[in-house]
């Protein structure tokens, strides 16, 4: 249960390339520590699809085409010991709009997440490492920034009671990432708010919130007519529903939209993950 | 647990008397380390746990279900300091503030000749004697078990408590028994509750059982043995068990499941074990805190469904979850017989074994081995830091064990012995085809001649086994004849000034001295009932702390200075005078609700 309930919109779908590559790690940080020696595998699966955007001034503007695009991310954590997880994941997407398409690994994260109160599970620091997997960041089309990135956030997660117990869950999180270079360094959150229904059921609501800095010189890329790259405001809400398969295996469907931005498109999601978790 | 309960009757079983003897390999169980297990009665040994202070303060207040293992060392007997790693251990002990704990060592090093140290918090124990009288009496009846020892345990110098040091369950402990290290071992799932020999069609075996020994996949000795118990008739069941199992370790566990009541077992809660020695598998008893009186509650969440104040000692033999093995076992006339053998063996009733285990359960040698334990026990519990401010009245626990033992060698001597001995034929072995409970209102009564010989008699609904009183004669006037009558969930149809019957114990106890001429003094103990939350008396009020107990001789009320177990739902008057031929009427009310 509790697993189920790190996961619900633990990945949020992205809606253009740009996008997409900023949602491979667009997740802020995950509250949740593992046990020493527990693995925890995590893949997920999301379409994106919209044909408006806000531009740089948040107005929003029919586009040249309908994006139809597709965004792949697995990682994988595993608990270091008490005090630390280690975490990795890597993405994949496929971007298509008009004559326009790409379907291309994107970027490597790794990180370690640590312990705010070291009584109790729920609130978290996670620091992580974002690496371009080799693609050609000064191709005006990629799947990534193209950049090194380190970003730090916290995360906490609070509930009455145990998760198998508890009626509804609370969890936030809240993380900047500083790029090396342009063409903006971020900061993105989370709230989300579950309800168990059934034993191990969980329908939820959650709210992102990424803003740009703007602190540095945007730059134009061959989606340009949907997002800058890591230069983007968005507000989006998503629904979901989880639950176990078994003792192991639990999964997650989910459903969004986005309901502001800038440099965004106007985007419908929806996605499906799988996670396992494991004791050595 | 959900078994027809006190007022199912049991009928007369044919005695059918099997050449049965104690197969009690005794040579085998205390070899090896037995002086650094110090086996003798509660010894109390030490251990010093040396830890990180930040992995020391959270290691037992962390988050209960975190797995996470620190860094440890402790010394052994030579000085020597061993290196492993500590972490909590066990599922639902977990979210206690006293958790058990388990210590691997690195490599091959090993404490007490072992690798694994496990430590019992005995947290849902508030006797913290459960396990141990378990055990000592499965070890003196020879079966192949942990050794257990009393620990106080201190990590980093600070006392942390009392705990259960527990043999680990392994291959080594099977070759130390002589039964062969390469034996197969399995243990049934917590989880799954289907352990239990049934041929599952909706669950493989692999989701009932664990296998711990050895590291294979290979479940099929398993598969086989179900089969096996499935396709063997009753009739013949006798000859099946004599030639796969040690039926001694089946007779016992058994024997020790029906004496101290534990229904939490059958589908999960023990061990087997296939010696490769013998070929033959054999049952190791397994967790017995859910037992002695307490009592599983369907009716109350989780976990208060565990972790409740109900008593019961009046279940029958086929007490728990469905199990061919047991139901087999007991419906076989031949293998029925060796049990009711062991029963009164250990109830002290007949003999039919060495006399080591002869009256092991009679109630005068568990009162002592209680309070004995008890009183050595009492030192490290007081300082116990986990239990120090906790609300678990450590002498009630003690008392409501024993008056348990009183009890259940009550119930068990009238349904085995009495006028309508237990019926396996007419038991219910599925708990899940049980009829609804009867109304509870009925009235039973009995008289009874009492010695003067310093100890509780304990006076038994016949046919029923239930308890309407137990009285001990304070004098030396001979024997006296006591007519008792419970009229049991009857609301006092006569109340003492201020109260109102909802706010008294729904029930009326009535006790005459029937032998004439002189007046007794006794000590008498009455009964009420709290078998589980929607089956007690225990009124509006609900307050068993508050219960004062008030006798009607007749002429006017007397308020008697009391002793409630609200435990064990026993109410104590010491040092009454009762006088010859006088009814007295006797009701028990809340105090707060005048």
């Amino acid at each position: 249960m509790q697993r189920l309930t790190r996961q619900i919109f633990f990945k949020q779908t992205l809606f253009s390339v740009a996008l997409l590559t900023c949602a491979t790690i667009a997740q802020a940080a995950s509250p949740w520590m593992r046990s020493e020696a527990e693995g925890y595998y995590w893949a997920g699966l999301n379409y994106s699809t919209g044909e408006q955007r806000w531009d740089n001034s948040s107005d929003l503007k029919d586009t040249d085409c309908r994006n139809s695009d597709w965004y792949m991310h697995h990682k994988v954590e595993y608990g270091y010991s008490y005090y630390y997880t280690l975490i990795a994941g890597l993405s994949a997407s496929s971007a298509n709009c008009g004559d326009d398409s790409l379907t291309e690994m994107g970027d490597l994260t790794l990180g370690i997440r640590g312990r705010l109160d070291k009584y109790s599970n729920g609130k978290s620091w996670e620091i992580t490492t974002i690496i371009p997997t080799g693609y050609d960041r000064n191709n005006s089309s990629r799947p990534g920034n193209g950049r090194f990135a380190i970003e730090g956030g916290v995360a906490w997660l609070f509930r009455k009671g145990e998760a198998s117990t508890s009626l509804w869950s609370w969890q936030g999180g809240a993380s900047i990432r500083l790029w090396q270079g342009p063409p903006a360094d971020q900061f993105l959150s989370y709230l989300s708010v579950h309800r168990r229904i059934a034993t191990v059921g969980r329908v939820g609501v959650r709210i992102n919130g990424d803003f740009s800095f703007r602190n540095e010189s945007p730059e134009k890329i061959k989606f340009e007519n949907r997002t800058r790259l890591t230069d983007f405001d968005k507000l989006k809400v998503a629904v979901s529903w989880s639950n176990h398969i078994n003792r192991r295996w639990s999964y997650q469907t989910s459903i969004g939209h986005v309901l502001w931005g800038r440099n965004v498109t106007n985007s419908l999601i929806v996605g499906v993950n799988i996670s396992h978790n494991w004791n050595r | 647990m959900m078994l027809s309960g006190v007022f199912v009757l049991f009928f007369l079983n044919a005695a059918i008397h099997a050449d049965e003897g104690l197969n009690i390999t005794k040579e085998n169980l205390h070899q090896n380390s037995e002086a650094q297990w110090g086996l003798s009665p509660t010894s109390i040994s030490t251990i010093h746990l040396n830890m990180r202070p930040v992995d020391a303060d959270v290691l037992f207040r962390k988050d209960p279900h975190d797995t996470s293992s620190f860094a440890v060392s402790i010394k052994n007997n030579d000085g020597q300091l061993l290196k492993g790693r500590v972490k909590v251990s066990g599922s639902f002990t977990r979210r206690f503030p006293k958790k058990n704990i388990l210590i691997k060592l690195d490599g091959e090093q090993r404490w007490q000749g072992q690798r694994r140290i496990s430590l019992d918090a005995m947290a849902t124990d508030g006797s913290m004697q459960r396990e141990w009288l378990v055990w000592q009496l499965a070890h003196a009846l020879g079966v192949p078990g942990p050794r257990l020892q009393y620990v106080r345990v201190y990590i980093n110098d600070h006392y942390t408590g009392l705990f259960m040091h527990t043999e680990w369950l392994d291959s080594e402990m099977m070759a130390r028994y002589k039964l062969g290290a390469d034996g197969q071992f399995f243990h049934p799932s917590d989880s799954a509750f289907c352990g239990d020999f049934l041929p599952h069609k909706e669950k493989s075996l692999k989701d009932c059982w664990l296998k711990l020994s050895p590291r294979d996949k290979d479940f099929s000795p398993l598969q086989i043995l179900i089969d096996g118990i499935t396709e063997t008739p009753i009739a013949e069941f006798h000859e099946y068990l004599e030639a796969h199992f040690d039926v001694e370790s089946v007779i016992n566990w058994l024997a020790l499941n029906v004496l101290t009541s534990n229904g939490d077992t059958y589908n999960k809660n023990y061990f087997l074990y296939q010696s490769a020695v013998s070929g033959k598998w054999i049952v190791i008893p397994w967790d017995y805190d859910l037992s002695f009186g307490r009592n599983w509650d369907a009716h109350l969440p989780f976990p208060k469904n565990i972790l409740n104040d109900n008593f019961q000692y009046f279940y029958p033999p086929e007490l728990g979850a469905p199990n061919p093995l047991k139901e087999k076992t007991l419906r076989n006339p031949l293998l029925n017989q060796r049990f009711i053998d062991r029963m009164l063996h250990l109830l002290g009733e007949e003999r039919h074994g060495p006399a080591a285990t002869f009256a092991w359960f009679s109630p005068a040698t568990m009162r002592e081995r209680i309070y004995d334990t008890a009183n050595k026990l009492r030192p490290g519990r007081i300082d116990d830091p986990y239990l120090k401010d906790s609300s678990i009245d450590f002498s009630q626990e003690t008392e409501s064990l024993w008056h348990y033992v009183q009890r259940r060698h009550a119930y068990l001597r009238e349904i085995l012995t009495g006028t309508v001995p237990w019926n396996p034929e007419l038991a219910i072995w599925n708990p899940a085809d049980a009829p609804l409970r009867p109304p509870l209102t009925v009235s039973l009564s009995t008289s009874q001649q009492i010695a003067d010989n310093g100890q509780y008699s304990t006076i038994t609904a016949p046919a029923y086994g239930y308890l309407l009183a137990a009285i001990k004669l304070k004098d030396t006037h001979g024997a006296a004849t006591f007519s008792v009558e419970s009229e049991i969930k009857h609301p006092p149809a006569i109340l003492p000034p201020g109260h109102d019957a909802a706010s008294c114990i729904q029930r009326n106890w009535f006790v005459t001295l029937r032998t004439p001429f002189t007046s007794r003094a006794v000590d008498l103990q009455l009964d009420y009932l709290q078998e589980d939350s929607q089956r007690q008396e225990l009124g509006r009020g609900r307050i068993e702390q508050n219960l004062a107990l008030w006798m009607l001789d007749g002429q006017r009320w007397h308020k008697l200075k009391t002793h409630i177990n609200p435990l064990s739902n026993v109410i104590s008057i010491d040092n009454m005078t009762i006088n010859p031929s006088q009814m007295l009427r006797f009701v028990a009310c809340s105090e707060s609700k005048k």
